[in-house]
């Protein structure tokens, strides 16, 4: 083998090696990325989980249902359900002593997912489960200034109510009052659990100081 | 450096000179040179003013061929100022060079002259132990003026007797007693004072490529083998990193499972609240009632009809004196509130009612926290 040939031998098998290492060339800059997505996938998961207290935000919000389940009336009887109301916004026409007249208007409708009382079946899921509400007409005479005072104790009072309609024509204001309830059995599931769970976040975090306090209140003993 | 220097001797072994530079270059990569001692050259010194540059070589070429007392010849010329220094030797002796060294002509060739000690001004010895005889070299103003070669360095006697015969040496400047004795000889330099301007033919290959080829590839092959042995780990490695990271998906999604349920829990509360609040309207009627009475009475009106069926509201409005209102001046007030749009003039109803119309805007819902209670 002359000089010349073995250099070209050796020419050949360095081209050869030469195209292996851009194949694999080419294959650490497909990995490099894969890899890079893969780890940034992997803390991100973590750290969206991570950078939000959960527990807390959970206890912020069942205290925020407990109070909105005060503003919801337990709901057993569709019928009484209205007759309170009723009675609540005479009481209220009274006490402010307003000369209101009160007329139902329409069925007392039972919304939400599971709802089973009467009405439209519920297929919005964005309404709450065993929602009840009824609607009443109340028309007041505009003397004596009684009117701003009513509408503030309907909308503002304890139990959650709505004016849907407002109308003030020949001396006379008439409002359509909306008002809600939750069905007895909905409403006494969602407080027990939302007291339940406050009860054990309660326990965890408290449990969880005290964990903290013990080296420190050890150190200080020592 | 980068040549191996061989005086040529005709009697025997070429001497080869010690190469003195502080890069010294492994002998396969460097190349041959031969010089040739000064006795077996002739030298000429021709002006050559108005010689242009690039002519320069075939000028010296031209004056070798005339001078040349042997038939086939080599020659190195050099330029200094406007004289042409040109030695001229038998080119048997580059023949008899390659065959001692075994090469096909890839060596260069230069007078030993080149490899004197220079002075500014005065006469310098140029002599080797590997050749016979002495040179001296006459220089003035850093340039040379002559070059004589001697069997043996000559006595007072003797260079008188060669000044008188020839006279054309005193008027080159050489002096009339003997300039140099024995023992001022110095030692030859390790580089040649001057390039030579006609390389010879067929030297001019400066690279033995027997030995650069191989050297070339055993370098490349080296970094070739380097680069893809750092390829094929970094390979590995991401492939390994990406297994590994495959592999625990499910054990990551175990531990990360209890923060998991508490989001899922604390977001259908959340949820839960949020649907809550959407059943209030954001703005109560008795607020609204409460917020556009001014806005009315300062126009001088007085509400005679109301209807409010959100989001759309009519009011008929009459001015208690009987007058009419500025309907720019109300339309205005009214949509000076930012969540009223589109207020409009419907129609005159009776003899001074006034009838008007306007939206409400639904306002932009606000961020609900979880913490928010009714």
């Amino acid at each position: 083998m002359t000089p010349t040939l073995r250099w070209l031998v050796w020419l050949a098998v360095l081209i050869g090696l030469w195209s292996v290492a851009l194949e694999w060339e080419q294959e650490v800059a497909r990995l490099k990325p894969e890899k890079q997505k893969l780890e940034q996938i992997r803390q991100r998961e973590g750290s969206a989980l991570q950078s939000v207290d959960w527990k807390a935000q959970e206890l912020l919000a069942r205290h925020a249902q407990i109070a909105w389940l005060d503003r919801l009336p337990e709901v057993s009887q569709v019928g009484i359900f209205r007759a309170e109301a009723m009675e609540t916004i005479s009481d209220l026409c009274g006490r402010l002593d307003a000369s209101c007249q009160i007329a139902s208007m329409g069925e007392t409708q039972a919304r939400g997912p599971t709802a089973t009382t009467q009405g439209a079946t519920a297929n919005n899921l964005n309404e709450l489960k065993g929602l009840v509400s009824t609607t009443l007409r109340i028309t007041v005479g505009l003397s004596g200034n009684k009117l701003l005072p009513l509408m503030q104790e309907i909308e503002q009072g304890k139990v959650l109510r709505k004016i849907e309609r407002f109308t003030v024509r020949s001396g006379r204001a008439e409002l359509i009052v909306k008002i809600f309830g939750l069905e007895s059995n909905v409403a006494r599931g969602e407080r027990a659990a939302a007291l339940r769970h406050i009860e054990q976040i309660t326990l965890a975090s408290s449990s969880i100081a005290a964990e903290n306090a013990r080296p420190s209140s050890a150190g200080a003993a020592r | 450096m980068l040549h191996q220097n061989y005086l040529f001797n005709p009697d025997g072994a070429d001497l080869r000179l010690q190469a003195t530079g502080k890069l010294v270059l492994p002998s396969w990569l460097t190349r041959l040179r031969m010089i040739v001692p000064r006795g077996l050259c002739t030298f000429h010194r021709i002006r050559c003013t108005g010689v242009p540059q690039l002519k320069l070589r075939s000028f010296a070429r031209l004056q070798a061929q005339a001078l040349s007392p042997f038939v086939t010849h080599g020659c190195a010329a050099v330029r200094q100022g406007a004289w042409l220094h040109l030695w001229i030797w038998d080119s048997a002796l580059e023949s008899e060079f390659a065959l001692k060294h075994r090469t096909a002509g890839n060596f260069s060739v230069l007078p030993q002259s080149l490899y004197a000690r220079t002075a500014p001004d005065g006469v310098t010895a140029n002599s080797h132990a590997g050749s016979k005889g002495v040179e001296w070299l006459l220089w003035k103003d850093k340039l040379l003026q002559d070059s004589l070669w001697f069997r043996q360095a000559p006595s007072q006697e003797e260079w008188s007797t060669l000044l008188v015969n020839a006279p054309e040496l005193t008027g080159l400047g050489w002096p009339t007693t003997v300039p140099i004795n024995n023992k001022s000889i110095q030692a030859a330099a390790a580089q040649p004072w001057a390039r030579n301007l006609v390389p010879r033919a067929g030297g001019q290959i400066s690279l033995n490529w027997n030995s650069f080829v191989p050297a070339l590839l055993s370098v490349a092959s080296l970094g070739l083998l380097g680069w893809s042995a750092s390829l094929f780990s970094q390979k590995v490695s991401y492939e390994q990193a990406i297994a590994s990271l495959t592999q625990n998906q499910e054990q990551r999604l175990a531990e990360l499972e209890p923060l998991q349920q508490s989001r899922q829990q604390a977001q259908r509360v959340i949820d839960w609240v949020r649907t809550a609040q959407a059943l209030l309207p954001t703005q109560t009627t008795h607020e609204l009632i409460s917020d556009l009475a001014p806005v009315i009475t300062r126009q001088g009106l007085v509400v005679r009809e109301i209807d409010l069926n959100p989001p759309t509201v009519q009011a008929t409005l009459t001015a208690p004196g009987g007058g009419s209102p500025r309907l720019t001046a109300v339309l205005g007030a009214l949509e000076s509130r930012p969540y009223i749009y589109d207020a409009r003039f419907v129609d005159v109803t009776g003899v001074s009612g006034f009838k008007f119309s306007w939206r409400l805007r639904e306002p932009v819902a606000p961020a609900t926290t979880a913490g928010e209670a009714p």
